[in-house]
């Protein structure tokens, strides 16, 4: 998921057909008071079988013939796909994953490099016109095939899987001048492609996915990816407001938002705490700017937010990023999740997602907190 | 909020965080340890310590330089400094304080609205760079403080560590660690002071002179006390000055003088008062430590004459006060100081004030003394009946008076009634001395069968040799061998002149003892080996004592000395002859002497009545 949340469209590289997809996410017009109408009694745990019913309401929302569709910028792509089969995996439902990955496989890894294409359009023919991939999306798609290798005991998976984690190791990645990083895309993040050196995106770090990803690429050091990673967002406090921008440039230490994008924390970063919270990486402190983004008394925020300041911008339009920092909250508190962030609404396709991505974080990390 | 106000008006408009800094000290618990103000103000600045040449600590490594070294709350900060990076003028003008405050608690979606909102209100404002860097996860640090509160600074050290564990770059907060730093020291240099370890309290306090505020009063007297102790008296003397003048809570001021007084002559105190009643609007909150230091000089002279005198003018107005106040305490104390002076008159009047004003069994106690010093006897006595119960020193005081009467070498005949009367307070006190007087008055007036249980109760209530002695020969006097026998095995290896009575079983038809002890033992031992005049004057010695004439048995003593050597007799006559002429040191050194050379009931028994007789005050039972 590169351009769309985030006005790639200024990069050279890669050339979008539809300008008009650079806009930020819409707000989904779901309030707080829909959501705690059918709140969960309060009781420890979320209810069995939560996630199978919201599955099922994600399937019939977004999941068509095996493509995830993202309702609001009205593609699909390789991050879309990644997501929905870690749900089906988590949920265990096997034919819903079988369906998604087919179409994956068929639809988007189609290029010689053996990574996805990242985005896919139905209006447009042929569907992909960029080949470039978005590393994020080939990273939860064979982390969602390693999952459901062992859950399913299908080697085959886990070969495909494979294949992928080299590509990426191959393709993917390079030494910066921060250290082994995981670039965002085949093209277009070059340190000769911008003035500011090699951009990266934080967000693409999908730090519960690497300890996977060491079993299964050890040519790759992914472990030094990671400590790269939790570097970087270390590094990258930005205006009094200590957050990292969604795309950073690394061409000097230490890195700075990147130019070619506006230096904003939003759609892209908003991801980088449920990575943190989810992933057993024990390193709080780096939770701590985020977990104040949503103040829960006042139902303020999290806010997409101007690194030039530091001031508020847009809240972020969703249910989902409140979750977000909930589990953040949590993580890093041991606060226990808001009652109106127990049961999943179906609202736009990312923001949903990210819900139901952090229940399932909370439910294997942090069951306290429910 | 007054706390608030206060920090506000002391800081000043220059200070733009202090609003937050005050509302943040505001939320949190500061207990005992941390009790201080948030901000030193310009009332509290600290005593230089070093103002003058710290000889005691120059070859000392400052504790400071030894503690960062193992400080576990001041690992290196990386990159970041705590210095504020200057900004536009246009932040002078912007109230930051709400947005710290929101920062303070890590709640950045109002940090980040607030920002905005400040920036529409002032564009060229720019928003301070370090607002999180005090950021402290709220819940984090109130268990810092909430331990910090109770003191526990090693479980606030193992606090950090837990939290460093999981996340190796969390700092405390710099205010946090200021405190903890401070209280740490504050720590040591009470564990020093306890310790009387001058040294170290001093070289603490020099190394730090933040620590000397008035917020801190506590630690400004162990340093003062240090100094004392470390013959700094002059400053001792500025430091408590310091105080006397600086600090406003007038309960601290008022105990500064109090334990200056404790520790400093009172020459030196009135200085100190002096300059405490300077202040303004001090009135008369130092005139009870006034009183208190006479009170305390006047004591110590009733204890000891020879200490330094009052000054006549100070005692006139202490015994004007204590008029006009009527103050019974203050009464008898006077009474006791006369008493120590041996102004026997005015120390009654005194202590009859005393009683006038109130019941105090103090007062009774020294009013029968100074009566009985006077010779008043027969009203000492009946007073110290009446008031027995009072106070056990009183009946203590009653069995003294008796047991003198009933052990007189020539003991006048007692009516049944006061003798009924002394034993049953004898009895009620299970007075050793008491029981054993009743027990030489039976003997002395030959009812044996009588004194043997008042020596027996006066051994089971506390063995000693004269009892014990009392005891066997009682026994030997009814002819209970038996006990007799018993007696001398129970007592004889710890009393040799108990186990000397064994002669006494061999011969049990031997005269020589009983009757009045003195004459007879003195009759009895004098003539032996001083040839026909030692003979001769011995027998007049004990003559002169018998008809009352004391100096001139004494001076026959003297002259049968020089020609021949005194026995224990004679030298227990010399005895009781210095002690019948009031001369009861020298009695006790002539009976000292003897019990040491040869210890006996005799001895023990002058011993025992000339101590009494030079110690009214604390009658040994």
């Amino acid at each position: 998921m590169i351009a769309l949340r985030t006005a790639l469209l200024g990069l050279a590289a890669i050339t979008l057909a539809t300008g008009a997809a650079a806009k930020t996410e819409p707000r989904t017009g779901l309030s707080l008071a829909q959501a705690t109408e059918t709140q969960a009694p309060a009781e420890a745990g979320l209810p069995a079988g939560w996630l199978q019913q919201a599955w099922a309401k994600y399937k019939q929302r977004f999941v068509r013939s095996g493509r995830v569709i993202d309702d609001v910028n009205k593609i699909s792509h390789s991050e879309g796909q990644g997501y929905g089969m870690l749900i089906a995996v988590k949920a265990g439902d096997r034919a819903g994953f079988d369906e998604i990955w087919t179409w994956t496989k068929k639809e988007l890894y189609i290029d010689a490099s053996g990574l996805a294409a990242w985005q896919w359009k139905e209006k447009a023919s042929p569907n992909v016109t960029d080949r470039n991939n978005a590393s994020d999306g080939d990273v939860l798609i064979a982390w969602a095939l390693i999952e459901a290798g062992a859950k399913w005991q299908k080697a085959e998976y886990v070969d495909d899987a494979r294949a992928i984690v080299a590509a990426l190791g191959r393709l993917n990645t390079a030494q910066t001048p921060a250290g082994l990083a995981l670039i965002p895309g085949r093209v277009g993040f070059q340190a000769e492609d911008h003035p500011d050196g090699m951009v990266l995106n934080l967000s693409y770090w999908v730090f519960p996915a690497f300890d996977r990803l060491k079993g299964l690429g050890p040519e790759t050091d992914w472990a030094e990816i990671q400590a790269t990673g939790l570097r970087l967002i270390r590094d990258s406090r930005f205006s009094p407001m200590r957050l990292p921008a969604d795309w950073i440039a690394v061409g000097s230490a230490p890195p700075a938002p990147a130019k070619s994008f506006p230096a904003r924390f939003s759609y892209n970063a908003i991801r980088i705490p449920l990575y943190l919270a989810w992933a057993k990486v024990p390193q709080p402190d780096l939770l701590r700017p985020f977990a104040g983004l949503w103040n829960e008394k006042l139902n303020l925020g999290p806010f997409e937010v101007d690194l030039a300041t530091g001031g508020a911008l847009d809240t972020f339009g969703g249910t989902g990023f409140r979750a977000v920092i909930a589990t953040a909250k949590c993580a890093l508190d041991k606060q226990k999740l808001d009652p109106s962030l127990r049961t999943v609404e179906m609202g736009a396709y990312y923001p949903t997602t990210l819900h139901i991505l952090s229940l399932i974080a909370l439910q294997e990390r942090y069951p306290e907190c429910l | 909020m007054k706390h608030m106000a206060l920090i506000l008006g002391c800081i000043g408009s220059a200070f733009v965080l202090s609003g937050a800094q005050a509302a943040d000290s505001l939320k949190r618990p500061l207990a005992s340890l941390s009790s201080v103000q948030t901000e030193s103000t310009d009332t509290d600045a600290p005593f230089d310590l070093n103002a003058r040449p710290a000889v005691s600590a120059a070859a000392k490594p400052s504790l400071s330089e030894s503690l960062s070294g193992t400080s576990a709350l001041t690992a290196p900060r990386a990159g970041r400094s705590l210095v504020q990076p200057k900004r536009e003028a246009a932040a002078g003008s912007v109230d930051e304080s709400a947005l710290r405050f929101y920062a303070s608690q890590n709640d950045a979606a109002r940090v980040s609205m607030e920002i905005k909102r400040l920036k529409v209100l002032n564009p060229s404002w720019e928003p301070p760079t370090n607002l999180f860097d005090e950021a402290r996860d709220p819940a984090m640090d109130q268990k810092l403080w909430d331990l910090f509160g109770t003191g526990r600074l090693d479980e606030v050290r193992a606090a950090v560590d837990e939290i460093r564990a999981t996340d190796p770059t969390w700092q405390p907060s710099a205010e946090f660690v200021k405190k903890f730093e401070l209280a740490e020291l504050r720590q040591q240099l009470v564990a020093a002071s306890d310790a009387k370890d001058s040294a170290s309290v001093l070289s603490v306090a020099e190394a730090h002179p933040d620590m000397m505020v008035c917020a801190d009063v506590d630690v400004m007297w162990r340093v003062a006390e240090a100094l004392v102790h470390t013959n700094e008296v002059d400053r001792a003397q500025d430091l408590y000055k310091h105080i006397l003048t600086r600090c406003p809570n007038p309960a601290e001021r008022l105990a500064t003088i109090q334990k200056a007084a404790e520790l400093l002559p009172a020459t030196a105190i009135k200085p100190l008062i002096a300059v405490g009643q300077r202040r303004p609007g001090a009135g008369r909150e130092f005139e009870s430590v006034q009183l208190d230091l006479l009170r305390r000089q006047v004591g110590k002279l009733a204890a000891d004459p020879t200490g330094e005198p009052v000054i006549a003018s100070e005692l006139r107005s202490f015994e004007t006060l204590t008029t006009q106040k009527k103050a019974a305490n203050d009464a008898v104390l006077l009474g006791w100081y006369y008493y120590s002076k041996k102004d026997w008159p005015t120390a009654q009047t005194w202590f009859k004030q005393a009683m006038s004003w109130d019941r105090i069994p103090k007062a009774v106690e020294g009013y029968a003394l100074a009566l009985r010093q006077q010779g008043q006897l027969a009203e000492a006595e009946t007073l110290s009946y009446e008031w027995r119960d009072a106070d056990p020193l009183i009946a203590k005081l009653y069995i003294e008076i008796l047991a003198t009467a009933l052990t007189e070498p020539k003991p006048a005949a007692m009516d049944a009634g006061r003798l009924a009367r002394t034993e049953s307070v004898i009895e009620a006190a299970q007075s050793v001395n008491g029981s054993q007087a009743m027990g030489w008055y039976y003997y002395n007036t030959g009812a044996f069968q009588k004194a043997s249980p008042w020596f027996s109760k006066s051994v089971a209530w506390g063995a000693n040799e004269t009892n014990v002695l009392g005891l066997a020969l009682a026994a030997n006097r009814m002819k209970d061998r038996a006990l007799f026998q018993k007696v001398l095995a129970e007592h004889g290896t710890q009393y040799p002149a108990v186990a000397a009575l064994k002669a006494y079983d061999q011969k049990p038809g031997s005269k020589g003892q009983g009757g009045t002890r003195v004459a007879k033992r003195g009759g009895g031992g004098g003539g032996g080996n001083g040839g026909g005049q030692a003979g001769q004057l011995a027998e007049a010695a004990v003559a002169q004592f018998k008809d009352g004439n004391y100096k001139e048995a004494l001076a026959t003593l003297d002259k049968r000395a020089a020609v021949s050597k005194e026995d224990q007799g004679l030298g227990v006559l010399r005895g009781w002859a210095l002690y019948q002429l009031n001369q009861y040191d020298k009695a006790r050194d002539q009976f000292a002497s003897m019990d040491k050379k040869q210890s006996s009931r005799d001895t023990q028994y002058g011993l025992y009545y000339s101590s009494a007789k030079l110690d009214p005050l604390n009658l040994g039972d």
